[in-house]
């Protein structure tokens, strides 16, 4: 696997870990799908392979565009605050990724580099969901790991097909519309998408 | 033939429950109902007769398997000889409301998911069905008391302590399908750990859906608050499921117990029998004595298997094989008389409005048959002859005899000890219903009738007047049944088939002659009595100058005040007098007494609040924010990746 792709990858996952406003992220991770589409044409052997190339190209664009819309409907006059700082998150994330990459064990058949970036990308997503309070981070944080599975799927031998990618599509857009209504409902019952709101339900 | 009755009276349980859901097929539905639990009893009995198996046998694999065995068979035949009347009377006293339709569909259930258990031949179908005979009835009563919180408390603690009790019924079959020793005695090796640990498990699993004490607090708040044909069905059937699978594994498939683990089922069956006899004669409520009555009968089943259990182990098979037999042939007697004392409850109920002892009298005279039946069913609860109590509780005793006789010290005295457990809780149980008959029966009634009173329909008295005559047939020739069930043993031929019980090397129970004589007796004393009311006229009771009311009638308090007072210092009873005055003088005096049950408040009650406090603790954990619980998950990955790493899992 490319490693300049795989450390793209990475970075922008971190990006989505820090980054303060939900547009920005949405740009990263569509950023990030976008690359893993850049990496899927470069192994590209057949048709069925860049048919599943631009499977996943319409899904990061179908998703940008959802996301976006989500945004849209649900401006906030300020950004959910979380409750953990940036600099805090992104060691946790590191942190998190590090410990999965030394604890999973590696098949000698693996790409070493594509191994660890789907690591940290999961633990990018999970780090994401867990310290976030904007309900739409989670929906991102999900995304994020989706991405990292697409990544595995990637450097599988064979590559990925069109049929596990319109699975996946399907799956993913399943996922994200449940909680896109989740995210707006909540929206709408306490004024911002904020997950902390939810609390008060508890009992 | 056997399995083809079997399956068709399956059909009609299941088509009957059907039809109990629409209001215009109601009384078909149950009535269908009836008739299959009807071919259910002869398709069990018939295989129990003959000695037939039917279907699949055993196996320890969880592929589902359903067969029949003569042990199933004698208590599907008890299932369908109680469910048949037990569903005539459900007839005439459920009516075609929504709740009552609800009622009757699930009883089918209730009915299909025992004979499910009871026809199992694999560990899968075997707990698929002992869970929905634990969930239905909770569903039945739940739907019988929709609004009323007492209820609904009251199906938490049933669920929430058989569940818990439960998990011992799935760790021992789980354990001995592992082995490999469902249907296959002898797997597991005698006087093992694995033999232990599945007894145990057993003896808690199956002891507390059984009713057996200490574990038995689910049975007197369920079994009263259920409408009474399903009262019947729990505490004549249902707990006698627990009964079933006890033998199975205790006697059969765990191969030859040691002592100490007969001194223990011994032991647990004759603090069952002595406890429940005890509280059942403090009880106020008609249904909830019943139900502290079906712990103290279960606790003579039991003692009944303890004593098998030593028999066997001291070599002495023939009395151990009676001892079973005993044990079984109780397990029958039971079911009859106790659902016919639910049923003439639940017509008591219909005509007083509600079941307070004190506030019930001279029934006997207003419904004579039911009156009649009940007070059968009393007298062969009582043990009394020529009833089938007597001759099923005759027949523990002498098992029971015979365990110091052929056992060492240890087995010795447990068996003696719990001799006098038996004849205490014989004596106790006469005590307690004589308590019954008289404050229930005799005297004239204590409270007007309610405005909604119904007597008990032709359809009701019938059913409950074929089971008091089932209590006699049982009890004027028992040796019918019990050759049978002593053939039952694993290692046993059996006995010759008689009317009376002829035990080898003791005492027979010639219990033909028996009731031969007392009826005798009895027409003479009828005829003596006849005399004497001509010779002395009535005359008014002198009540000290008092105006003789309803008010200086016996109460179930007074009645037992004396053993009350004796039993004081295990008991503790507790008393509230509340007195009232005006300007001085002393207007009215109100007495409350109660007796708590020992076990509950020092037991579970201290247990309850270490587990509420622990719940609180807990409670911590479970912040309500998301990344609190994603933080949890990230926690437990990585804790299960160290463990991996480590060699640990």
């Amino acid at each position: 696997m490319n490693g300049p792709a795989v450390w793209a990858l990475v970075v922008l996952g971190l990006g989505v870990v820090v980054v303060r406003r939900r547009s920005t992220a949405v740009g990263l991770v569509t950023a990030q799908a976008l690359v893993l589409v850049g990496v899927a044409l470069s192994r590209a052997r057949t048709g069925n392979d860049v048919l599943a190339a631009a499977a996943l190209a319409v899904r990061a664009v179908a998703f940008a565009g959802l996301l976006m819309f989500l945004v849209s409907r649900t401006r906030e006059l300020r950004p959910v605050r979380a409750k953990v700082a940036a600099p805090v998150r992104a060691g946790l994330a590191l942190g998190f990724a590090l410990a999965l990459t030394w604890l999973v064990p590696i098949s000698p058949a693996a790409d070493h580099y594509a191994h660890q970036g789907v690591l940290a990308l999961v633990a990018f997503g999970v780090s994401t969901v867990a310290t976030r309070r904007a309900t739409l981070f989670h929906v991102l944080g999900i995304v994020l790991v989706e991405n990292g599975l697409a990544l595995a799927a990637l450097t599988l031998h064979g590559g990925s097909s069109l049929e596990i990618e319109l699975g996946v599509t399907l799956d993913l857009t399943l996922l994200t519309l449940v909680a896109s209504v989740f995210h707006q409902r909540i929206f709408a019952e306490f004024g911002a998408g904020d997950a902390g709101a939810l609390r008060s339900l508890r009992d | 033939m056997i399995g083809a009755l079997l399956l068709t009276g399956v059909a009609l349980v299941g088509a009957g429950g059907l039809l109990c859901a629409a209001r215009s097929s109601f009384r078909t539905g149950l009535s269908l109902e009836a008739a299959g639990a009807a071919a259910v009893a002869v398709a069990g009995f018939w295989a129990l007769a003959s000695g037939t198996s039917v279907g699949g046998t055993f196996t320890n694999h969880l592929t589902p398997r359903l067969g029949l065995d003569p042990l199933s068979g004698l208590f599907l035949g008890t299932l369908g000889l109680v469910g048949a009347p037990a569903l005539c009377f459900a007839r005439d006293y459920l009516r075609p409301t929504g709740k009552d339709r609800a009622v009757g569909s699930l009883t089918a259930g209730f009915l299909l998911a025992m004979v499910g258990v009871l026809c199992a031949r694999d560990p899968a179908t075997l707990l698929a069905g002992w869970e929905l005979m634990t969930l239905l009835p909770a569903a039945v009563i739940l739907v019988a008391h929709q609004e009323d919180r007492h209820a609904r408390q009251s199906v938490f603690t049933y669920l929430a302590v058989t569940h818990l009790g439960g998990v011992g019924t799935w760790v021992a079959v789980l354990l001995l399908a592992r082995a490999g020793a469902i249907g296959s005695p002898g797997v597991i090796h005698a006087g093992s750990g694995l033999q232990a640990v599945v007894v145990v498990a057993a003896l808690v699993g199956l002891g507390t859906k059984a009713g057996v004490m200490p574990l038995h607090v689910w049975l007197p708040r369920a079994h009263p608050i259920a409408p009474a044909p399903v009262s019947a069905l729990m505490s004549g059937v249902m707990i006698k499921i627990g009964i079933y699978l006890m033998v199975r594994v205790l006697v059969d498939w765990a191969g030859p117990l040691p002592v100490w683990l007969g001194i223990l089922v011994l032991a647990t069956g004759a603090l069952s029998a002595v406890g429940g006899v005890t509280y059942a004669l403090f009880e106020h409520d008609l249904k909830r004595l019943l139900a502290m009555h079906s712990i103290e009968n279960i606790g003579i089943i039991v003692m009944g298997i303890g004593a098998c259990v030593l028999l066997r182990n001291r070599g002495a098979d023939g009395w151990a094989a009676l001892a079973l037999g005993a044990a079984l042939l109780h397990t029958v007697n039971h079911a009859v008389f106790k659902s016919l004392l639910f049923l003439c409850a639940g017509a008591f109920e219909r005509m007083a409005g509600r079941l307070d002892l004190d506030r019930l009298g001279g029934l006997l005279r207003r419904v004579p048959v039911v009156g009649g039946s009940f007070l059968v069913g009393s007298m062969a609860i009582a043990g009394l002859p020529p009833l089938n109590g007597f001759a099923s509780e005759w027949l523990t005793l002498q098992a029971l005899v015979h365990v110091p006789r052929y056992g060492r010290v240890a087995d010795g005295l447990a068996g003696a000890l719990a001799l006098g457990a038996l004849a205490a809780t014989a004596a106790l149980a006469a005590f307690c219903f004589v308590k019954v008959v008289g404050l229930v029966l005799l005297g004239s009634p204590r409270r007007d009738p309610p405005v909604d009173a119904r007597q008990p329909s032709a359809g009701m008295a019938g059913a409950v007047a074929f089971l008091a005559l089932a209590c006699a047939a049982l009890g004027v020739a028992p040796g019918v049944l019990l050759a049978r069930l002593v053939g039952l043993a694993p290692w046993s031929a059996g006995l010759p088939v008689g009317m009376g019980l002829r035990l080898p090397g003791t005492g027979s129970l010639p219990s033909p002659a028996i009731a031969v004589l007392l009826i005798v007796l009895a027409g003479a004393l009828v005829l003596l009595r006849g005399r004497g009311r001509a010779a002395a006229p009535a005359a008014p009771t002198w009540a000290c100058g008092q105006v003789v009311s309803r008010r200086l009638e016996w109460t179930g308090a007074g009645f037992t005040k004396p053993l009350r007072l004796a039993l004081e210092v295990v008991l503790r009873p507790q008393r509230d007098v509340v007195s009232r005055q005006e300007a001085g003088v002393l207007q009215e005096v109100g007495y409350q007494g109660q007796v708590p049950h020992l076990i509950e408040e020092r037991v579970y009650a201290p247990t309850h609040r270490l587990a509420m406090a622990a719940a609180t603790r807990l409670r911590r954990l479970q912040s309500g924010n998301l990344g609190t619980y994603v933080g949890y998950l990230m926690g437990v990955v990585l804790l299960l990746l160290v463990a991996a790493r480590l060699g640990l899992v």
